[in-house]
């Protein structure tokens, strides 16, 4: 589907890197603390007063790359989970990732209860064990006779996020209020809480993972053509299917322990991108990862901004506006 | 694979039988209950149970939890049991689909989703009009899905209903989340999810007996026209059947049931998934068996699950929900039906010729 009217790949990446960067700068702009552009600017420069340090440097900043890289990470594995299983529909929700990073946070939390403060990065260990565990299940189910089936995989991952959720509740109902109403706000995504520190775990893995994605951008466009040819082109499928099985769930679940959940970001970055520089991977990965960029950033900035001062957390508008985008989607594809 | 196998169950007289399969079902339900009276966090021994009702006296601790907690309760999960089954069994037999359910299809999350919001927006509503918000909100969530899953070119694929069904809890869920941290609260509606018939009274029993049993009686009463309808739209007209119609008293029923028993029980998945396909298994395609055969069963297994439940408390230390138990039964169960064939487009519930299906509802095609 080429159309005349499409900028070129490169000028559309271009166009992107412009818009994230003016959303960067109004989302630093934006908070109960107003201040001029120049302000903002002499402060990035090093050179801004005490209180303008404080709340750009300490407080904005933090959860400015916290959210650009949370939607980069989810928006890059929703691209390679789609491509691996050739299916439109795939991503971390359906894929019960998120799920499973959900329920091994809580696992930790309820069996010790002084994990949250004694060991920070406890959790986000926690998270990614049980998201890896979750996505092992669903493609160990899933796979019959060499071969795991796309629409079975669907299935199975929901079914799989069922029985999560049962279990989760089983857990939150012994947990201590404090404790409940910490593990809501994080599961309904919000990144109120990004300091350096979280920055410290998410920043190697998302340098480490998501250049390896862009590396296999090949693989993942020959993956388009079908199992048969990409085996008949020189790709050793089960064995690069697992690869990036492995990134994408490791990638996810970074990004769910450290920002909650993201509803359905996974799913539509990858569409839009798709939308905007076409099927090729070489372009389509940083394309979604720039869209998912500028996805959260500005649901953050909205929801910080909209009800001040209860602040709405970016995964719940993230979610509502793509459920109705996935539906969108669901009544137009054909699978 | 299995369709000989299935032409064989279906050309064969249903159930050999049907009486004594009914009294075997009927002395299973009732020590269900009893097992319900005897079982909980008091111990209460079985002649304690018994002189609750032949002498009842309202200053014993004992007899009072017996007569107005524990009884309430069973009958609660009975009558919740039945309406949910039974909702499942006419739900797969109208869209034809083995996925087809009131968790899939998004009525409980639907319901559940309109009642937090009437709890919020309305503080001051009675249990009568929650009741209706939560049949409003069943017809929401199942309109959403069923709207938008039929939407496709090829169909309501049992794919296509289980991502859809998915979204729009995924949906619903995060504008619940949304109204519930706006307005900061936790842990009460986590309780109400998570309640099932914990706690309920005679009122609140009263309060739905009616409209199961309307609900109930109705699907009785449309039992031979689903039979009909699970041949397909094309050949039920042929017979003669006036599929809108037909159709929409069965969406009526199964909204009021699975509306009625949200509000009650809080939504307890999966019932309404496993029972159609175990009924159908043992009754064959003729729903009036298979309708009153749903009621029977359903609500054992809500009793079994509830009673587990309690059972459960002390050794997890903390109360478990009876949703947590139905689930555990109904994952492997969903995984079953999604995995049991290769391509899962196929919208009927099970491979068998028109003409099989035909003979097994005793019309001849």
């Amino acid at each position: 589907m080429i159309r005349s009217h499409r900028l070129h790949p490169t000028a559309m990446l271009l166009v992107l890197t412009v818009t994230l960067m003016t959303v960067a700068l109004v989302s630093l702009n934006l908070g109960s603390t107003r201040m001029s552009l120049p302000q903002v600017a002499a402060t990035l420069l090093g050179q801004g007063e005490w209180t303008d340090n404080l709340v750009i440097l300490q407080m904005r900043l933090p959860r400015l790359v916290l959210s650009l890289l949370i939607g980069a990470g989810l928006a890059v594995s929703g691209v390679i989970l789609q491509g691996i299983t050739r299916n439109d529909l795939a991503s971390p929700d359906t894929l019960g990732v998120n799920a499973g990073a959900g329920l091994g946070m809580m696992f930790l939390l309820v069996m010790y209860p002084t994990a949250a403060t004694a060991l920070p990065w406890l959790l986000p260990v926690g998270a990614v064990a049980g998201a890896a565990v979750i996505t092992l299940l669903v493609f160990a189910l899933a796979y019959r006779q060499g071969s795991v089936l796309p629409s079975r995989l669907l299935l199975v991952g929901i079914a799989v996020a069922f029985g999560a959720q049962a279990a989760m509740l089983l857990f939150s109902l012994r947990m201590s209020f404090v404790m409940y109403n910490y593990v809501v706000t994080w599961m309904s995504g919000t990144l109120a809480a990004g300091d350096w520190q979280s920055l410290q775990l998410l920043l190697p893995c998302c340098l480490l993972l998501i250049p390896a994605a862009l590396s296999r951008a090949r693989v993942l466009n020959v993956f388009s053509l079908g199992d048969g040819v990409a085996a008949s082109l020189g790709v050793s499928v089960e064995r690069q299917r697992l690869l990036l099985l492995g990134v994408a769930t490791l990638l996810t679940s970074v990004c769910v322990a450290l920002g909650g959940h993201m509803g359905f970001l996974g799913l539509v970055s990858p569409h839009l991108a798709r939308r905007l520089v076409g099927g090729n991977h070489r372009v389509l990965l940083p394309a979604a990862a720039l869209c998912g960029a500028i996805l959260l950033l500005a649901a953050d900035s909205l929801g910080r901004h909209l009800f001040a001062p209860v602040e709405i957390p970016a995964g719940v508008l993230v979610g509502i506006l793509g459920g109705i985008y996935f539906l969108y989607l669901l009544g137009t594809t054909r699978d | 694979m299995r369709s000989r196998e299935v032409f064989r169950r279906a050309s064969a007289p249903p159930v050999a039988r049907p009486l004594a399969a009914a009294v075997a079902m009927l002395g299973l339900l009732l020590l269900g209950v009893a097992a319900s009276l005897l079982v909980g966090d008091v111990p209460i021994d079985a002649t304690a149970v018994l002189t609750a009702f032949t002498h009842h006296d309202s200053q014993l601790a004992q007899h009072v939890i017996v007569r107005d907690w524990r009884l309430p309760r069973a009958v609660a999960d009975v009558l919740v049991g039945a309406a949910l089954a039974v909702a499942g069994a006419i739900m797969q037999a109208v869209t034809r689909n083995p996925l087809a359910s009131p968790g899939i299809m998004g009525l409980t999350t639907g319901a559940s989703f309109a009642t937090v919001l009437a709890m919020v927006m309305l503080p001051a509503a009675g249990r009568p009009e929650l009741m209706l918000v939560s049949v409003a909100g069943a017809g929401l969530g199942a309109t959403m899905v069923y709207g938008l899953a039929s939407l496709s070119h090829r169909g309501l694929t049992p794919v296509r209903l289980a991502l859809t069904g998915m979204a729009v809890s995924a949906l619903l869920g995060a504008i619940g989340n949304g109204v519930m941290i706006y307005n900061e609260l936790g842990q009460d509606l986590l309780l109400w999810h998570a309640r099932g018939t914990e706690g309920v009274q005679w009122l609140d029993v009263g309060l739905f007996l009616p409209v199961a049993g309307v609900g109930l009686l109705g699907a009785v009463a449309i039992a031979p026209t689903l039979s009909i309808l699970t041949l397909g739209d094309h050949v039920a007209r042929g017979l003669g059947q006036r599929t809108r119609w037909a159709k929409c008293l069965a969406a009526a029923i199964v909204l009021v049931l699975v509306g009625g028993a949200v509000s009650l029980a809080g939504p307890v998945g999966f019932i309404g998934l496993m029972v159609p396909h175990i009924v159908r298994y043992l009754v064959g395609l003729d729903h009036r068996l298979v309708i009153p055969g749903s009621a029977l069963c359903g609500s054992l297994l809500m009793l079994v699950a509830d009673v587990t439940a309690r059972l459960a408390t002390t050794p997890f230390k903390a109360s478990v929900p009876v949703g947590v138990v139905t689930a555990l039964l109904g994952v492997p169960f969903f995984l079953y039906l999604a995995c049991r064939r290769p391509t899962t487009a196929r919208p009927h519930p099970e491979p068998v010729s028109q003409r099989a299906r035909g003979e097994a509802i005793g019309v001849r095609l």
